[in-house]
């Protein structure tokens, strides 16, 4: 299982007679690729179409490049599968835990924080706005509970998986 | 003709005229700084000496040092590029009395036309139209006098000036005081000098210039126009020879005064006589830049002068091997400036390491380049690292080149403005021809870029792609030879994070982890 963006989907690579097949979508494309000298660079032959990448490998899957975009593809394998989609529900989230720490999802500033300690929050309650990229992005509640600490105050900078908060089950 | 120069400038600049020096049989001589020992300027020479650290002012800037190499080499020629010393009279004219040619106009053109107030005052004298605007600003009051009288929106500009330093725009009479203090600050420690003029904001405007050159003997030959309206911060990004906005009629009126500009100030060898242009196609006088242009491939595209073989032609004293009437340009070129400038996070500057280059060819294209795989890029100097042109038999042609040659540039390891140049070069205003100097402005968004149309396919294609290196990567871990790993290569992909991106963001907008 291949996840890109919010789309979870299923590759199948298989290593036939006839070279490297791939199903996607429940088609088959043969496949040919190469790797150019050592560099990061890759040619792909998908059904004799030409296509170039270059791809940078990340924790749990790679960058591709095609053009000037880029791509995030992460690998997820069958046990962490989680069916429901569009839940939005992470594929990967671990069994709940009675207290946990809210990290934030990006590099940004913070804007404004919505919620101060001994608050209890429902789902989808906007718990701060971090500003990346020029957006004012919502951070959410995915899990009602207690607001237990406030580890960063509004202006301030914080780094991808800086710990913003701390909740407790109610 | 010279028989050894020394070329006082790096990068891509230097490179085209060590090539030059090769094809006319001049030993060439390259000058670096610490940073620069690697460069292909160093390595294409047939003699490179290092003149200090990094910095620009402690080496390229150096004219005392660069004298002294010059003489160490025995060189009989300095060549200096653009920028750095090339526009300054006190090197040309320590170069003469060193018994070196400067090759470029005399260091009296260069002090003449290099004060932009006393340039304007001579075209005036010629009968060339100027734009509108005020002598020296000797006092506050009298800035705010010229300033009524010019009318607003006004530009406050440095006598100096030069690159796009110590220029503001004014709206508003409240604003004149500040603008000028401002002004005259950035100017006097960009150029030693603070003096500043007014200048009326015309707007809509083309910037249209005209290319000359000129020997020793009297004659002085215009080669052409270059559209280069197509600029950001004042700084010149795509040019283009001929223009869109000039007819035959125009061109003749616009040669003749150049010429006539030339001749009025004694010029020698090649200079640039810049115009803006208004929407009715009246041109009036800007600048005179006393040096080899950024921008000259584009005239040598359509004229097949190659202008830096003639300077030094010049330089040495021959006449020029041409008359006005032989040179007919054909065909149309662009060149589009690429640096190393991050365009969707403002054009900010982007230092590193080129970790994989493949530079573009074929028909009608050229590539002036000083890259090389490994390239490092300093942040010592300006962040332009090569310069692509195409020419076709029309516009539409050098276009169509113009976006495959992009296509095929590929550039790792910092990022480049190429997908700010493929932008325009897919604008109906750009493709229309219709141009004016806030295009950029007007016309092109990167941050809002439109989604693009074969983005479902390389959605596919990122897709299987990841899918067979995850494969390969577990077929490795049992058998250990397959692909050579791509994990942990230094490579910064140029490249704008795609909307899943941002998407996928949303997705993970917490993250649960139990706390500790």
């Amino acid at each position: 299982m291949m996840r890109l963006g919010d789309a979870l989907r299923e590759v199948e690579v298989e290593e036939g007679p006839n070279g490297l097949r791939v199903r996607v979508n429940d088609r088959w494309h043969n496949i040919s690729l190469k790797q150019i000298g050592h560099t990061g660079l890759f040619s792909l032959i998908v059904d004799n179409c030409s296509h170039e990448f270059f791809a940078e490998e990340r924790s749990g899957g790679f960058d591709i490049v095609i053009g000037s975009r880029e791509y995030s593809v992460l690998q997820e394998t069958r046990e962490k599968r989680t069916p429901a989609l569009p839940a939005r529900a992470l594929a990967t989230e671990p069994p709940e835990a009675a207290e946990w720490l809210v990290l934030s999802p990006m590099m940004g500033i913070v804007r404004e924080i919505c919620v101060s300690r001994g608050d209890t929050v429902k789902v989808g309650d906007i718990l701060m706005i971090i500003e990346a990229m020029k957006m004012n992005n919502d951070l959410k509640a995915r899990r009602s509970g207690r607001v237990q600490g406030v580890y960063v105050s509004p202006g301030q900078r914080v780094e991808q998986g800086r710990a913003l908060l701390r909740l407790a089950q109610d | 003709m010279f028989r050894k120069l020394l070329v006082a400038n790096r990068g891509e600049i230097a490179r085209r005229v060590l090539r030059s020096c090769r094809d006319l049989g001049i030993s060439g001589v390259a000058v670096y700084s610490e940073v620069d020992r690697d460069s292909l300027h160093v390595r294409s020479a047939d003699e490179a000496y290092l003149i200090g650290p990094g910095p620009a002012s402690e080496s390229y800037l150096n004219a005392a040092k660069i004298l002294e190499v010059a003489k160490k080499a025995r060189v009989d020629a300095i060549h200096p590029g653009y920028g750095f010393l090339a526009e300054n009279a006190d090197f040309a004219e320590a170069c003469r009395e060193n018994g070196i040619t400067f090759v470029g106009p005399t260091p009296e053109s260069i002090r003449l036309l290099g004060d932009k107030i006393e340039a304007r005052r001579l075209m005036s004298q010629a009968q060339i139209p100027v734009v509108p605007g005020s002598k020296e600003l000797a006092t506050a009051e009298m800035a705010a006098m010229a300033a009524t009288r010019i009318g607003y929106p006004l530009l406050v500009k440095a006598a100096a000036g030069g690159g796009g330093k110590g220029i503001r725009a004014v709206y508003r009479a409240e604003e004149l005081p500040i603008a000028l203090e401002v002004a005259s600050r950035e100017a006097g420690s960009a150029f030693g000098n603070g003096t500043l003029y007014l200048e009326k904001f015309l707007e809509p405007v083309r910037h249209v210039e005209v290319q000359i050159i000129a020997d020793h003997h009297g004659n002085v030959i215009a080669l052409g126009e270059r559209e280069c309206s197509i600029q950001r911060r004042y700084q010149k990004m795509i040019e283009e020879a001929p223009s869109t906005a000039v007819d035959e009629a125009l061109r003749q009126r616009l040669i003749e005064m150049a010429v006539r500009a030339g001749k009025i100030a004694d010029y020698v060898n090649v200079g640039t006589i810049e115009f803006l242009l208004d929407e009715e196609g009246n041109p009036s006088f800007l600048e005179v830049n006393t040096r080899l242009q950024v921008e000259h491939p584009v005239t040598e595209l359509v004229t097949g002068v190659d202008l830096v073989a003639d300077q030094l032609l010049v330089a040495a004293g021959e006449p020029l091997p041409y008359r006005q009437d032989e040179i007919r340009p054909r065909g149309w070129a662009i060149e589009c400036r690429i640096a190393a400038e991050d365009p969707f996070n403002e054009f900010l500057p982007s230092m590193g390491k080129v970790s994989f280059l493949s530079e573009p060819g074929g028909p009608g294209v050229r590539v002036d380049s000083a890259l090389y795989d490994g390239t490092d890029i300093p942040h010592y100097y300006d962040p332009l690292i090569a310069k692509l042109s195409t020419r076709g038999r029309d516009r539409a042609e050098a276009i169509r080149r113009m976006r495959r040659a992009l296509q095929e540039f590929k550039i790792v390891g910092v990022s480049t403005n190429i997908p700010f140049h493929l932008q325009v070069m897919d604008n109906a205003h750009f493709i229309a021809g219709t141009l004016d100097t806030a295009f950029v402005e007007k016309h092109v968004r990167l941050d809002q870029q439109d989604e693009l149309e074969n983005d479902l396919e390389n959605e596919e294609i990122a897709l299987v792609a990841a899918s067979l290196l995850a494969h390969s990567r577990r077929k490795e871990a049992l058998s250990s030879s397959s692909l050579a790993s791509v994990s942990g290569s230094p490579w910064r992909l140029q490249s704008r994070r795609s909307g899943l991106r941002e998407r996928d963001w949303g997705m993970r907008r917490m993250t649960w982890r139990k706390s500790t």
